[in-house]
Parts: C-alpha cells; structure tokens; sequence
C-alpha cells in the first residue's frame, strides 16, 4: 500500500473514530501511532509516541495554559464577573435590550480574565440570565447574547484557542493576543449592534430597563477597576514588553488569588473547584497537542497535506478566492466538529496555504479563532449552546439556537472586515514589535 | 466501582496536582520577582518550571478523563439512541485502555533509558528518569479510569460524572 493510501485509511479511521465518540486526543493518538507504524515500523512509532509526549509535557511555553486557566476560575469564583456585569449594566442597562448588551460588555470583560468561552458562557450565564428573566426579556434574544458574548473568550486576550494555533504553527503568543484585541472589541461593537438592530425592530424582546444615576455609574466602575488592574497587568505588561506571556500569567493567576482573598470569597469548596477545573481543563489541551503531535507528523509522512496545498495554491482563484473557500470550509467543518479538533486537523494544510501566498500567520490566527467561534454556536452541535441550555434548563434548544443568528450574522460581518482590512488584526502586533 | 476509582482519582489530582499547580505559579512569580527587583534570575527556574508543568498534566489527565473532560464530537448521540451509544462506548473505553497501556509502557521504558544514557534537564542536571515516570503514572492512571468505565459498561450499570 502506498504511503498516501495508509494516509487516507488513516484519514478515514480518524473520522470514524470521532463519530463513535472517541475522544479527539485519543484518536489522533491511535491513529498517529498505528499510522506511523504503518509506515516507519512499530520501533518509530513507539519512539514518536513517547517523545511526543514527555515534550509536550515539559514545553515551557505552555506554562500559560495552567496559569491563565487558573487566573479565569479564580476571577470567576471571586465575583468579577458579577461586578462586571452591573457596571455594564448600570452604563447600558437603559437602552433598549440594555440587559443582553450588558451581558456582551460583560462577557467581553470577562474573556480578558479567562481564555475559555465555556467558563465566559457558564460564568456570564448565571448571573445575567435570571436578570434578562426577571426583566422579561425574550428567552431567545437572552440565551443567545449569553452563547455569543461566551465565544468573545477565545478571541479576546489570554484565550486558549490562539495559544494552541501559536503552539502548532510556532508563531508568537503575545503577538497573537495582541492581535485579538481590536478584533475583540470590534466584534463586541457589531454585537452589541446586532442587539440594537434586533430591539429595534422588535422592541418586545428586550424591554428598556430601569437607568442609573451617575454616582452609581461611578461607583460600579469602581467595583469593576479590579478586574480592569489585573488585565492591564497582564496584557499590558505583554504589550509593553515587561513579561513574557508565561510571566504574565503567573502575575495573573497570583494577582486574581489576592483579590479573591480580600473579598474573602475562597473557602475551602471553591478553592477545591478552582483547582480541581484548572487541573480538567490544562489535561484536556495537553492531551489534544500530544494527540495533534503524534498525528501531525504522521500526516507530513503520507505526503497528503503538502499535496492539498499544492492544489489550493494552484487553484485559479486568486488569493481572496482561496481565503474564501478555506474560511468556507471551516464554517462548514465548524457545523459538526469540535473546535480544537478542526484547528488540528485542518491547519497543517490551512497555515501552510496562508504561509505560500505570503499572508500574516497572525492575522489568520485570529481570522480562524472567529470562524471557531461561529462553530461554537452553528447548530447542531454548538456547544456554547449546550453550554448555555445547561444554566436556562426551561429554554428549549431550538429557541436558543433562534437566538444566536443574529450574532452569528454579526460574525460574519466580522470576518468579512478582517479578510477587506487585514489591519485591524495586525495593526497592535506590529506596533508592539516593529 | 467508579466510586473507589474516584476516591483515588480525585485526591490525586486535588492534593498532588494542586500543589504542582501551586508550585507552578509560585516559582513563575518569584522568578519575576528576582530578575525585576533583584536583577538576579534564578538559577534553575526553569527546570523547576517543567517538572511542576509534568506533574500538573500528569496528576490532571486521569481526573481529567473521569469527569467527562475530554474533548468529544458529539454527532453520534443525536443521530442514535442510547442502546448503540452504550455499546460504542464500550469500544471506546477498550481502545482507550490499550493505548493507555502502550503510553506508559513507552514512557517507563523510556525513564530507564533516560538513566541509562544520561539524560537531565538543562540547568540543575536532574535525571529524567523521574519525570517520565511521573507521566508513566498519570497516563496509567487514566488508562485505569478507562478500564473501570468499561467494566462499569458491561456490568450493565449506568456512568456517572
């Protein structure tokens, strides 16, 4: 059998494998392995394995998975995320959808304390859904500003998703979260447009919420400045060259545990559930770029990438076209697959693409990271949506997935400025660096 | 079954994976506290560095898998009903098992000849021996998680996370 043909078999095993439910590492683990064997012999394979793993365990790069995780549950346990929201909502809560604004602005907040859009999701979900409830806003236009503003976690500094695609294709994490935040807050804005547009025109989703005076607007800011001290700590001391990201996440993590202690909100249950979930969630990624390290390089051996990227880059569509049908792709992809699964699986042919035609591995980092976001409320299997019919348990899932198109919209608009403007991507980056 | 595997699991990754995650943020701050303020980095953090990341992979990745924390396509569960879903899963815990057990027979070997052939980290030239088997431990551990789910499975009775 020829080394391409093992590649498709192998190709093939590691969808079949995923559609019976076994888990992403596991299979590019089992899949890696034996098709290494395949090719190299049973030795190779074992060594690769091995190595693999022992380095990716000790790549000290990846000190900021652990310490950013704990820096996002420590924040969430110590009630930053509460009083994020009600500064939010004492600034906005007036507008129309005020409430479901509020939750974007909060969320957005609290993704620069956490890289995950699950823990933004869960996080933002219990304190401001009882309020759009008591509220009587819509259960669609509440459910869906809750999944939507969760995905901001990825995209807007420190996020896990652009800490892995700098892991597999070697490019600098500061300059990729640098590179996330005018993205981050652009995509916030066309949110919270889409919340206004959606009011508008039918202003019994969200109805106008009471307004504060300004000494309170003061006030809930100065409730929320905590939080904003840890983010310019860390992502600040990024940008201005003070720490490494690793560093910054060590001050992050530590600076976090200080304001959970003085609002005396850690007892001995919540410091278990901080440790016990930051110890899930840094085995988790780990355990898929081990998987994605034994898998990748048995892909490289089967020729079957380079050939891929060979056609696309011959394709006689011109640089556009091929960033089109590539992001068109991973829409399509992001439907039905997992979103670290697709980044694995997809980008030793997607980066090496974008690397021919001479486009900013930085830019597409963050251009890709959106598509994942949109991934993670596409239905049928978006799981910010499931994360959320968790907290709104009496929400039927369909009306949450009717909820999440307008921002799924506002996604793409997104998108579409980023692929026009590849600036307002690599505009912080290069003014950090250059 | 799964209830004496947690009272292992969980202490495990609590207790030891905690105090590698403490150890983690502790030698991170205080190296930038020592190169700013003191202008003297310390020698040797970074090694202390890896063997506290090691340990907090290592001590997670069976707790890890036992609360459901691995990442799943769930394309399945919608297109079939519980019955076939049951007996997949059996498949998957078996295959997960196997490779488990091929993992860290790899690293355990690998650990003798990391002694053998002297291999140590960079700065305080410590041996990798115990460092790989740590691993060893972490991915027998899951390996074991996957065992008793599997058991679990075909005894019939329900999985709980």
């Amino acid at each position: 059998m020829s080394v391409t043909a093992i590649g498709f078999v192998g190709l093939f095993a590691l969808f079949a494998l995923l559609f019976l439910r076994v888990p992403v590492a596991m299979a590019m683990l089992v899949v890696g392995f034996f098709g290494t064997a395949a090719i190299n012999g049973y030795t190779a394979a074992l060594s690769a394995l091995g190595t693999e793993t022992f380095e990716i365990s000790v790549t000290l790069t990846l000190t900021v998975i652990p310490l950013f995780v704990l820096m996002g549950n420590l924040a969430g346990v110590s009630g930053m995320s509460r009083d994020l929201f009600n500064a939010a909502y004492c600034w906005v809560g007036h507008w129309r959808g005020g409430l479901a604004s509020a939750t974007i602005t909060g969320c957005a907040g609290f993704a620069a304390l956490s890289g995950s859009s699950i823990a933004s999701a869960i996080t933002m979900g219990r304190v401001a859904l009882p309020e759009m409830k008591r509220f009587k806003y819509d259960d669609s236009l509440a459910t869906g500003a809750v999944a939507a503003g969760g995905t901001l976690g990825i995209l807007i500094p420190p996020s896990t998703g652009l800490i892995i695609y700098a892991i597999l294709t070697e490019q600098s994490i500061g300059r990729l979260f640098m590179a996330g935040i005018i993205p981050g807050i652009l995509l916030t804005g066309l949110f919270l447009l889409a919340i206004a547009i959606v009011t508008r025109i039918k202003p019994e989703l969200g109805p106008v919420g009471p307004a504060s005076d300004f000494k309170e607007k003061i006030k809930s800011l100065q409730k929320a400045s905590t939080m904003v001290g840890i983010v310019l700590a860390t992502i600040g001391g990024i940008y201005i060259g003070i720490f490494t990201p690793v560093e910054a996440a060590g001050v992050g993590a530590v600076l976090a545990f200080f304001v959970a202690l003085y609002r005396k909100s850690l007892n001995k249950e919540k410091m278990t559930f901080v440790m016990l979930q930051t110890l899930q969630t840094t085995a988790t990624v780990f355990m898929i770029l081990i998987g994605a390290h034994v898998f990748i390089p048995f892909m490289a051996l089967t020729h079957i990438p380079a050939d891929m990227v060979s056609f696309l880059v011959n394709l006689d569509v011109g640089k556009t076209g091929i960033i089109i049908l590539i992001l068109v792709t991973y829409i399509f992809l992001g439907t039905f697959l997992e979103g670290l699964a697709m980044l694995v699986l997809t980008l030793p042919v997607a980066f090496e693409v974008i690397t021919q035609l001479e486009m900013s591995p930085i830019w597409f980092g963050i251009v890709v990271v959106i598509v994942l976001e949109m991934g993670l409320i596409s239905p049928p299997v978006g799981v910010n949506v499931f994360v959320v019919k968790s907290v709104a348990q009496d929400v039927p899932m369909g009306t949450i997935f009717r909820g999440i198109w307008p921002f799924w919209i506002a996604m793409g608009i997104c998108l579409i400025i980023l692929v026009a403007y590849p600036q307002v991507a690599t505009f912080l980056p290069d003014t950090m660096f250059d | 079954m799964l209830i004496l595997v947690d009272k292992l699991v969980r202490p495990v990754a609590l207790y030891a994976g905690g105090a590698a995650l403490i150890g983690l943020s502790l030698i991170t701050v205080i190296a930038v506290i020592f190169r700013y303020i003191f202008n003297s980095p310390i020698f040797g953090a970074d090694d202390f560095n890896q063997m506290f990341l090691m340990a907090t992979v290592a001590f997670g990745v069976a707790y890890s898998g036992r609360k459901g924390g691995q990442v799943v396509v769930e394309i399945l569960t919608v297109v079939s009903g519980p019955t076939f879903i049951r007996r997949t899963d059996i498949f998957v815990k078996l295959l997960g098992f196997v490779m488990m057990c091929v993992l860290t027979w790899v690293l355990v070997e690998s650990g003798i000849n990391a002694a053998e052939y002297g291999e140590t980290t960079r700065s305080l030239e410590i041996t990798l021996k115990p460092f790989f088997w740590l691993l060893a431990f972490g991915m027998g551990l899951y390996g074991f998680v996957l065992l008793s789910e599997m058991v679990t499975l075909l005894r019939g009775r329900e999985m709980d996370y």
